[in-house]
């Protein structure tokens, strides 16, 4: 088997979207702390970001852990609130549209955030999204100066606090 | 290809960006910049926050989106406030550059 058919075999499901995250915030986390290799901690961590978002928005929804995310972007539901949100930017790996698919669906079921915690929210989401993108990906960076501990403390705050943005 | 390096942040021009901007969103003046755009969200009663101007320049978005909101919460409501789910200051060209098309009143 060769590893893009081992990747292939495993579910991608909600549950495995949690323990993935859990894996990649390790990892970039490792990488952060380092100045040779912030920049990738920083890719890294940004998909940790995104993954934690998209999870709390099909959470939020109803879905549970065995069920396939592809087959939630890919279902008329969702496709639906994609067109009314839109997205600025990347698509379905865009940190602000994820965002405001989430509170556009918590308004709509009238069970807003409370206000510190959404603001919260909103803070550390713009955080991180002036700290990342996916074209990171084609670029040679170094990280000299500490901006990059302001990303880490968004990332922390929304993988520690994930459970409160969907329930 | 070529190597970039981020260069720590110089935050001696806040307190002037700032002051300009909670005057812009009470009074708009007769210069042609700052523009500011508070865009509906696709979310339904969001609004993206967009400020357009040319002394953004040598300023990281980090630090540009810390201004905005500042003054944004200096001079509207919490409600309002919590109603951004974006804000962004970007130079003229680069709203260009990222697609961004907009008249002023």
């Amino acid at each position: 088997m060769t590893l893009r058919e081992y990747y292939a075999s495993q579910p991608e499901t909600l549950g495995m979207f949690e323990l993935a995250w859990e894996q990649r915030y390790l990892e970039g986390e490792r990488l952060l702390l380092t100045e040779d290799t912030r920049a990738g901690g920083i890719y890294l961590l940004g998909y940790v970001a995104e993954m934690v978002m998209k999870a709390a928005y099909f959470r939020f929804t109803g879905a549970e852990s065995e069920d396939r995310v592809l087959w939630l972007i890919e279902g008329k539901e969702f496709k639906d609130v994609a067109r009314q949100v839109g997205s600025p930017s990347e698509h379905n790996h865009s940190i602000e549209f994820w965002l405001e698919a989430l509170l556009n669906e918590r308004k709509r079921k009238n069970r807003t955030l409370p206000r510190h915690l959404q603001m919260t929210l909103q803070t550390y989401v713009q955080t991180i999204h002036n700290g990342w993108s996916v074209e990171m990906r084609y670029l040679a960076l170094q990280f000299s100066g500490t901006e990059w501990r302001e990303y880490q403390t968004a990332i922390q705050w929304l993988k520690n606090r994930h459970q409160t943005l969907w329930r | 290809m070529s190597r970039g390096h981020l260069l720590p942040v110089d935050t001696s021009n806040d307190a002037d960006l700032l002051m300009t901007l909670e005057q812009e969103w009470k009074k708009p003046g007769e210069s042609t910049e700052p523009i500011l755009i508070e865009q509906p969200s696709g979310a339904e009663g969001y609004i993206r926050l967009y400020v357009l101007w040319a002394k953004w320049q040598s300023i990281p978005q980090q630090q540009r989106s810390r201004i905005i909101m500042e003054s944004y919460k200096k001079t509207h409501s919490l409600d309002d406030l919590l109603n951004v789910t974006i804000a962004m200051g970007l130079t003229p060209d680069e709203a260009r550059e990222m697609g961004l098309v907009w008249t002023t009143e």
